[in-house]
């Protein structure tokens, strides 16, 4: 497949856009059903498609008399499909968070967990683990991981303004340098904790994982994400546009401090919102947007819809392998990203980008 | 020339140690100004004041009579058109994306471009990756996308840079038609000739103060670029043009 990819004509990439755009969400669809196959219980597919189609308003109730078992029915409405599709908004908004926080910082190698959003979720988990908050009730964690990496990527960007504006470049070293401040305070934190266990739980929070969420975590971040990726996909232009300096941008027309603070409280609400619930999911949102762009071309009218889509096939899959590989455990997804992600990128770099990343 | 279109009023900008100005200028519809001086003069400072890419800490700016501090951001845009010098590389824009770019204040795309880029002859690179194009390839594409605004005024820093022998003649062509459409250009040059041939006023700047400004014919004269450059000065006219030649300074 990349062979073909690589051998086709630039122009023909172009038109051949809305082909892999529609590819890919058949994919999509078809790793989105399949993965309810996956499980610790077996459930033949016949019943896993029967359970489906009993969802259906209205006319679910033709379908639900075949159910034979009804736990089998209660595992998949409540156990695999909220992780299947949390995979998917995860994958989805850290996808659009990349190539949103990419264009932003004109630079190929940030994503969206480096304006703070990481080390802030950090801080609020270890608070609700390590100190034991629970002032907020059952999601004390999720919400003190949500409210802190908010927190964190406002307290950069205003550490980062001068005069009014915000230099990219100062918000990415003031990210970098307030993120290795915060870790350390989430590492003293730990050190000083006189509860062992917490440390390991932060440390598996840490590393992601999508087979927790309920439906009722994921359905207030589903919205959160859903409404913040639509309206960054209405940027695109000015995203493109900001890509050439934020000077040319300027004289184009483009009110780049207002787009900046647009495009970075959507991602920061969305991403810190998906990692509320899943932990720390890794490499997605640096990856995704760049096979985008390979496959796309780099305009963010593509890029944004594609790393959508991209991202949640990706989580889709890489949450079907950390399934499979030692049963019946189920490896943190984080490990799988990471592990996966990796080598497919260098080889795709390896075998596509030869004249685009070429100095 | 028609009526003034920019009026730059006393302003002064500092960084640093940096002070530019008080400089004041105009320029009118349909001419091109010029601006001259070594490295370091405060030229592309005084275009970026210009187009309110920085605040100047005194004095103020005006097009058709209208404070620019008091323009939104689209109606200056629509004012005027920008070429930097310097290019950011975009990640994997093609030509036809950066040029969609340009068109980013105007309600649809003009019908100029393609037009344009068939002048050029660059038909071919419309799909490729911008930054897979040479120097004076990528400075030819931003350019047509300044021209295409439809704004009233283009303000270039050094357009020529990087161009092929055959692509300066056309960038500098078509500068003067440009003006002779009643367009304004702004235009920063290295080039004593380019300046002489193709500006009606000039502004020289050195350590960002002015030097000299008026017609090009009074600026450009031995006794005032010797103020300038450490270099001796010859200017002749060859076939109703001016040129302008340059020599070591001899040690007196």
């Amino acid at each position: 497949m990349f062979k073909t990819l690589r051998n086709f004509s630039t122009s023909e990439r172009f038109s051949k856009s809305g082909l892999v755009f529609i590819i890919s969400l058949v994919l999509l669809l078809i790793a989105a059903v399949s993965s309810a196959f996956i499980g610790v219980v077996y459930i033949s597919p016949e019943e896993v498609t029967k359970i489906f189609l009993s969802q259906i308003p209205y006319l679910g109730h033709y379908f639900s008399a075949g159910i034979n078992v009804a736990h089998q029915s209660e595992i998949i409405v409540y156990l695999r499909e909220p992780h299947i599709l949390g995979a998917i908004i995860i994958g989805a908004v850290l996808g659009v968070g990349g190539a949103v926080i990419q264009s932003v910082f004109k630079n190929p190698i940030t994503e969206p967990y480096m304006i703070g959003i990481s080390s802030g979720a950090a801080l609020g988990a270890v608070l609700s683990i390590a100190i034991g908050l629970t002032i907020l009730g059952v999601y004390t964690l999720q919400l003190l991981a949500f409210i802190f990496s908010a927190l964190i990527v406002g307290l950069i960007y205003f550490f980062s303004l001068r005069s009014g504006r915000v230099p990219i470049v100062y918000m990415l070293l003031t990210g970098i340098a307030v993120s290795v401040f915060v870790s350390s305070l989430v590492a003293f934190m730990l050190y000083n904790s006189p509860n062992l266990a917490s440390t390991s739980e932060v440390f598996f929070w840490l590393m992601g994982s999508v087979d927790t969420i309920t439906w009722a975590e994921l359905i207030p971040v589903a919205l959160l994400s859903i409404a913040s990726m639509f309206v960054l996909s209405l940027y695109s232009k000015e995203l493109d546009t900001i890509q050439l300096g934020e000077d040319y941008a300027r004289s184009v027309g483009v009110r780049v401090e207002s787009l900046k603070i647009v495009a970075l409280t959507l991602v920061t609400i969305s991403v810190s919102a998906v990692v509320s619930i899943s932990g720390l999911i890794g490499f997605v949102g640096l990856v995704v947007p760049h096979i985008s762009r390979l496959v796309h071309g780099g305009s963010n009218r593509k890029v944004i819809p594609s790393s959508a889509i991209l991202g949640a096939l990706f989580l889709v899959l890489a949450y079907d392998v950390s399934r499979l590989v030692i049963p019946p455990k189920v490896v943190p997804i984080g490990i799988i990203t990471g592990m996966i992600g990796v080598p497919f990128f260098i080889y795709l770099l390896r075998k596509l980008a030869g004249g685009y990343y070429a100095d | 020339m028609g009526i003034t279109l920019i009026e730059v009023s006393a302003i002064e900008y500092s960084i640093n140690r940096f002070h530019l100005g008080p400089i004041s200028l105009s320029v009118k519809g349909g001419e091109v100004l010029g601006i001259g001086g070594p490295n370091g003069s405060g030229k592309s400072t005084l275009l970026r004041v210009m187009l309110r890419l920085i605040r100047p800490t005194r004095g103020r700016i005006t097009v058709d009579g209208e404070d620019i501090e008091k323009m939104t951001q689209h109606d200056l845009s629509r004012r005027l058109a920008y070429l930097p010098q310097n290019l950011f590389s975009p990640l994997n824009l093609s030509v036809q994306d950066v040029l969609l770019a340009s068109q980013y204040s105007l309600e649809r795309k003009s019908n100029k471009l393609d037009a344009i880029i068939n002048r050029y002859g660059i038909e071919d690179l419309k799909h490729r990756d911008f930054n897979s194009l040479s120097g004076g390839e990528k400075r030819l594409v931003m350019l047509i996308g300044a021209m295409t605004q439809d704004s009233d005024a283009i303000l270039m820093d050094e357009p020529d840079t990087f161009l092929d022998v055959d692509k300066e003649i056309q960038v500098m062509e078509e500068i003067m038609n440009l003006r002779e459409s009643g367009r304004s250009v702004v235009v920063i040059l290295h080039d004593l000739n380019k300046l002489a041939k193709i500006c009606d006023n000039v502004v020289m700047l050195k350590s960002g103060k002015v030097i000299a400004y008026g017609h090009t014919d009074e600026v450009l004269v031995p006794e005032t670029l010797e103020k300038m450059y450490s270099a001796s000065f010859r200017i002749e006219q060859v076939s109703g043009s001016m040129r302008i030649d340059a020599f070591p300074k001899r040690r007196s």
